[in-house]
């Protein structure tokens, strides 16, 4: 390029985009060391002074990690419980911010006040009685014991209906007068409408539930029912003699698919949470 | 098409009565307009006959059966709304054939309605796309094409044009009375605009606060209101009103009376009409000039009374005024606003 100008606003730009590099780099270099650490041979991780890149890039620590734990296995779990739990939230969020923004019953406000008192409760309060109730039912150690617990969200009926309420009534009255059904006006106009909401809330839903420990842990005893978030943790406290690498791989291995989520979602993501309202 | 019957409905929300016995009939494949301030029930009465309200006592009924506890679509209505609520992740076509399809109608039917009904709005170059690509007049006639394809036996209309601008809405009124000369189609049709019912109604019902004034043809309403609210409601601008005692009645009703002239009985000089009654002197406040005529504000004795003006040169502001009016075209009302 022979002739390069800067509009003030492209200097604006590449200032803000300089700026804003310093934290991006900061969260990505723990992923990146991870990645690095995972793919350097046995002795290379402990040499002093340490180097970042590795000398020789090697797949041998994913496959030393993928032969001593059932990682798949992991992953499918988690994979299967973040899915179901994340269908369930938002099938029933859906259900409930439709009767709250547009049913009319006796007490509404007051199952509006407790659903949005439950997101003050902090998720561990719930823990063990939880616990003993799915005990009770000799539910323990299986998948609904992972997922029915998590059925629910307060906070996604919340954010739903907070969005349904921007549409407008008249939208619904107009459907109504043609025929429509309000499960049909539901499904087939409301949920479109609130795409962007629905698939943020999705996302946020899913991250959760693929991120959960304490539950799990407490509730699952076989490794066939562990998740991903166990099996990295069983890979640090049980294998000590094992290499940093081969955990690093592990690692890498379990926190690969919601890196890739993100990734893949994140327009729509930033969308959902942007977005306040639908003009007609 | 059908005739409605609107008998004693009342309504209330909790506590507030909103609107009181109100009772019309409208006949098969006229056009009544419900005119009224906001806020006077216009709306409610509306959703009514459409059934998106329920009455809190009195009955509707549409060709002659009860509609009161029917589901809105059963009962045959078709509604355009003020903000047009068209379906916003849908093309126009797709908007004007959904209820069709509802309706399980044969789908070259469906296709052969929607091609009708939008080559008559001339629409017919937009039915692939969304509601948002459209311009106001263009959404205001999607709305209109989805009433019309379900051939519905009344078409019911709230504030269809308040969102459109001046002169749209001239263009869409006169279209909207070709429209009806040309379907015939029982119609009832809200609006705050007196302008609006007058041209397009074959009757008003004329409402304030959750009541009916008076029913009548256009000019009938105006040459002959029954109530001071009409009168003063029906016609720009607004009549005259004069405060004031009957002196030389035989029998003079109690209390105060109203005196009532609207600004074309009203002069500015003796001549012309015969036996002019001499109002009074006053002075010019406001002159508002139309071309061939102008509205006069004249202050006479502590009230502004407007006069049309159809001199050739007007008086200006501050000019001392002789005022007179044609005792002929002089309404009295009672207190309670009745016309005497
Ligand atoms: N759903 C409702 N709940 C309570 N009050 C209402 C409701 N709908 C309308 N109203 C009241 O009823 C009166 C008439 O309203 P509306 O029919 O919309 O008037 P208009 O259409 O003539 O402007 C108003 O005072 C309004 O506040
Ligand atoms: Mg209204």
């Amino acid at each position: 390029m022979d002739k390069l100008t800067l509009t003030r606003q492209n200097k604006n730009r590449i200032v803000a985009t300089l700026i804003l590099l310093v934290p991006a780099a900061i969260q990505c270099f723990p992923l990146l060391y991870l990645l690095c650490v995972s793919s350097k041979k046995g002795g290379e991780v402990i040499q002093y002074p340490p180097r970042l890149l590795p000398e020789q890039l090697t797949l041998i620590n994913y496959q030393e990690a993928l032969s001593s734990a059932p990682l798949l296995r992991f992953l499918l779990n988690s994979a299967l419980v973040a899915t179901s739990i994340t269908f369930l939230q938002v099938f029933t969020s859906v259900l409930a911010a439709y009767a709250l923004s547009r049913l009319e019953f006796k007490g509404q406000r007051w199952v509006m006040a407790l659903i949005v008192g439950t997101m003050m409760i902090p998720g561990e309060v719930t823990i063990i009685p939880n616990y003993f109730t799915l005990a009770s039912w000799n539910w323990l150690n299986t998948y609904p014991a992972l997922i029915l617990p998590f059925s629910v969200s307060g906070f996604g009926i919340f954010l739903l209906y907070q969005f349904f309420k921007t549409i407008p009534k008249e939208l619904e009255e107009a459907a109504m007068l043609e025929g429509c059904s309000r499960l049909r006006f539901l499904f087939q106009f409301m949920v479109p409408l609130s795409l962007p909401a629905i698939t943020a809330f999705a996302i946020y839903s899913f991250v959760g539930a693929w991120n959960q420990y304490l539950w799990p842990l407490i509730v699952t005893q076989s490794t066939e029912m562990q998740t991903a978030q166990i099996g990295i943790g069983m890979f640090r406290s049980q294998n000590e003699s094992m290499s940093w690498g081969v955990i690093m791989a592990a690692t890498a291995m379990l926190i690969s698919p919601t890196v890739l989520l993100f990734i893949a979602t994140q327009k729509q993501f930033v969308r959902g949470i942007t977005m306040s309202g639908i003009k007609g | 098409m059908a005739n409605v019957e609107i008998t004693k409905v009342r309504k209330c929300f909790g506590n507030v009565e909103v609107l009181h016995e109100i009772s019309l009939s409208i006949q098969t494949g006229e056009f009544v307009v419900l005119v009224g301030p906001s806020g006077c029930g216009k709306s409610t009465l509306l959703r009514m006959v459409a059934g998106l309200d329920v009455p809190t006592s009195g009955t509707i009924a549409i060709d002659s059966e009860i509609v009161n506890s029917m589901p809105p679509k059963l009962r045959g209505v078709a509604m355009v709304f003020q903000n047009y609520a068209l379906y916003p992740h849908m093309t126009v076509r797709q908007n004007l054939s959904f209820g069709l399809k509802l309706a399980k109608v044969d789908s070259l039917e469906i296709k052969k309605r929607v091609l009708e009904s939008s080559e008559i709005l001339g629409i017919q170059d937009h039915l692939d796309k969304k509601p948002g690509q459209l311009s106001g007049g263009q959404k205001q006639r999607v709305a209109m094409g989805r009433a019309m394809v379900r051939q519905p036996k009344v078409f019911l209309f709230d504030e269809p044009l308040s969102n459109l601008d001046a002169q749209l809405r001239v263009k869409m009124r006169t279209e909207l009375s070709l429209l009806h000369r040309r379907v015939q189609a029982t119609s009832i049709y809200v609006t705050h605009d007196q302008v609006e019912a007058m041209t397009l109604a074959d009757r008003i019902a004329v409402m304030y606060q959750g009541k009916l004034e008076q029913v009548g043809k256009p000019l009938e309403l105006y040459q002959n209101p029954k109530t001071k609210f009409v009168a003063s409601f029906i016609g720009t601008p607004s009549m005259n009103f004069i405060e004031g005692e009957i002196l030389t009645k035989l029998k003079p009703p109690k209390g105060s009376v109203c005196g009532g002239f609207r600004p074309e009985s009203t002069f500015l000089s003796e001549e012309g009409a015969p036996a002019k009654l001499f109002l009074g002197k006053g002075r010019v406040v406001l002159v508002e000039p139309l071309g061939a005529m102008a509205y006069v504000h004249v202050s006479l004795a502590g009230q502004t009374v407007i006069i049309e003006a159809k001199s050739e040169v007007f008086p200006k502001n501050e000019d001392p005024v002789s005022v007179w009016i044609d005792p002929t075209k002089i309404f009295f009302f009672q207190d309670n606003g009745n016309r005497l």
